[in-house]
């Protein structure tokens, strides 16, 4: 569905490569994390997959065809994208004008609209705050909206750059549990850029990007069992991975990397039952 | 509670003057204000009165929030009627007290003038109490259209005014947290003389000014993203329709006209 082919990009032609002979696939349906410190070319990756940034060399591919100026706004309503600030991406004055927007934009009848824009405040669960204004809701409840505008253009990707960065523990919450919600209920084809291993453990696969590579490809499990190492890429293990490694350090007889809290909790009172 | 000042100002309700199209209320507006300037006898006052006061009446809106809307320019209506009355030197003296004489000219000018101030501003307040600033913002979009023509950039326009009127309250909020946090480092623009108050803002204004950069960054990219591509192919979900009660309205409003018209000498 998505393939990076020997994509290559620099924001300027004398600076350094931010991504260099990338090649990967997203399958449909997929959940992918693409992880990395600052810099690691995560966000640029993102940009490049609706059109925002055209590769220097290489070709992006969606849905077998090749993002180019004369197919990028039919790629556009096929990928959908919520971004990092949640205040910084909300066009309209309120809710409902907000969600509308997109669907302006690639000319969908107004009955249509109407229902879309109730279709997809409830699939966020936000339909009651259709008249509000964006000031009076929270920045989860924002995000939650930019899900919404993206959903109404019923695209079959959503890219999500760095969209729990700047919320609370609660809004991050709200957020993951949709894309989950998204993921399974309509098989959407989901894609999250992040540094939050936490966020990177509900997903398929990982690809962890540092220095403009690939770093890293496999499942979440798979990467955690790099324990500490994963500082050297600028990435900060769980609390859980962290947990579970010193355990191991000290030879106690631990199964499997664990991924979720419930999972390390179930580790933990076997051992204990054990001992 | 800054926000009320200039968002706030809006009076949700179900009235006949919330309710009618707002292309319709600015073209009144447009309208009163020739009204206003050709009223010339008593009784053609009389009826801008009352046309006033019934579409006050008929808003529900309460008059104390007409009242805070006139307040700044109470003080601009007492001077200018003041200024008639004691430098207007037509007709006969009607007062003289302390050396100074009130002429009858004086009295009716400086009448007229303050009620036609008084009259437009309870208007234009009316307006804005009993209208959201997206729907005017609609209808200057609806009214300017004939523009196109001549290649003024109508939807760039109003999607311009609509972004604005979005970003009025993030940008009252910026304003806050930064002004407390230059507070925090010893900042203070309330002593002082005008000129250091003046140059004490500059710490205010400067962040809000980058700020206001990255975030246009951000939204010209996130509306990108949404597939903007200017005004072509667009669809509209707002669409102003006039309903019965506009034509009640427009049927009303030319009666009024007709009759203004008949009672002007």
């Amino acid at each position: 569905m998505i393939q990076f082919d020997q994509v290559s990009y620099q924001y300027k032609s004398n600076s350094p490569y931010v991504l260099n002979d990338v090649n990967l696939s997203i399958d449909e349906g997929e959940w992918v994390s693409i992880l990395g410190q600052n810099g690691s070319g995560k966000s640029t990756a993102a940009k490049l997959l609706n059109g925002l940034l055209r590769p220097v060399e290489g070709r992006v591919i969606i849905d077998d065809t090749e993002i180019t100026d004369d197919t990028v706004y039919q790629v556009r309503r096929h990928v959908g994208m919520v971004f990092q600030n949640p205040e910084n991406q909300f066009v309209g004055t309120t809710v409902l004008d907000d969600v509308a927007f997109g669907l302006e934009n690639i000319g969908v009848p107004r009955e249509e609209m109407i229902k879309r824009i109730d279709e997809s405040l409830k699939q966020v669960d936000m339909l009651e705050y259709k008249n509000h204004e964006p000031t009076k809701l929270s920045g989860g409840q924002k995000q939650r909206i930019a899900i919404a505008s993206v959903l109404a253009m019923r695209p079959e990707i959503i890219v999500f750059d760095e969209a729990t960065s700047m919320l609370d523990p609660i809004g991050k919450k709200e957020i993951i549990e949709t894309m989950r919600y998204l993921h399974e209920q309509y098989n959407l084809t989901i894609i999250t850029i992040t540094h939050d291993l936490n966020e990177a453990a509900y997903s398929d696969r990982v690809i962890t990007l540092h220095n403009g590579s690939i770093w890293f490809q496999g499942t979440p499990r798979h990467l955690f069992q790099y324990g500490e190492k994963l500082e050297e890429v600028g990435l900060e293990p769980t609390l859980i991975t962290k947990v579970y490694h010193s355990l191991k350090r000290e030879s106690f007889a631990v199964k499997e990397e664990p991924l979720h809290f419930k999972e390390l909790v179930d580790e933990l009172w076997t051992l204990y039952l054990k001992t | 509670m800054n926000q009320s000042l200039i968002i706030g100002q809006y009076v949700p309700g179900e009235s006949i003057v919330h309710k009618i199209d707002p292309r319709l209320k600015l073209i009144i507006i447009f309208i009163f204000v020739f009204a206003v300037f050709m009223a010339n006898n008593l009784w053609s006052y009389v009826l801008l009165y009352f046309f006033v006061f019934t579409s006050v009446a008929l808003s529900r809106i309460p008059v104390s929030y007409i009242l805070k809307g006139l307040k700044p320019v109470w003080w601009i209506i007492i001077i200018t009627f003041m200024f008639h009355l004691f430098f207007n030197s037509g007709g006969n003296v009607l007062v003289s007290f302390l050396g100074i004489n009130v002429y009858e000219q004086g009295v009716y000018q400086g009448a007229s003038i303050a009620t036609r101030f008084f009259l437009l501003i309870v208007l234009a307040t009316l307006l804005t109490l009993s209208t959201t600033p997206i729907a005017v913002t609609d209808a200057i979009e609806a009214l300017l259209k004939p523009l196109k023509k001549v290649r003024f950039p109508v939807h760039e326009v109003a999607l311009m005014m609509s972004i604005s009127l979005r970003f009025i309250p993030t940008f009252m909020q910026e304003m806050d947290k930064i002004s407390k946090a230059q507070a925090a480092r010893g900042l203070d623009y309330t002593k002082g003389k005008l000129k250091d108050r003046f140059k004490a803002l500059l710490p205010l204004l400067i962040p809000l000014l980058i700020s206001s950069f990255k975030r246009a960054e951000d939204l010209a990219l996130a509306m990108e993203a949404r597939g903007y591509q200017g005004e072509e192919g667009r669809t509209k979900l707002r669409q102003l329709s006039f309903g019965k009660m506009d034509y009640i309205v427009i049927m009303s409003l030319i009666a009024f006209l007709v009759s203004f018209y008949m009672i002007r000498v």
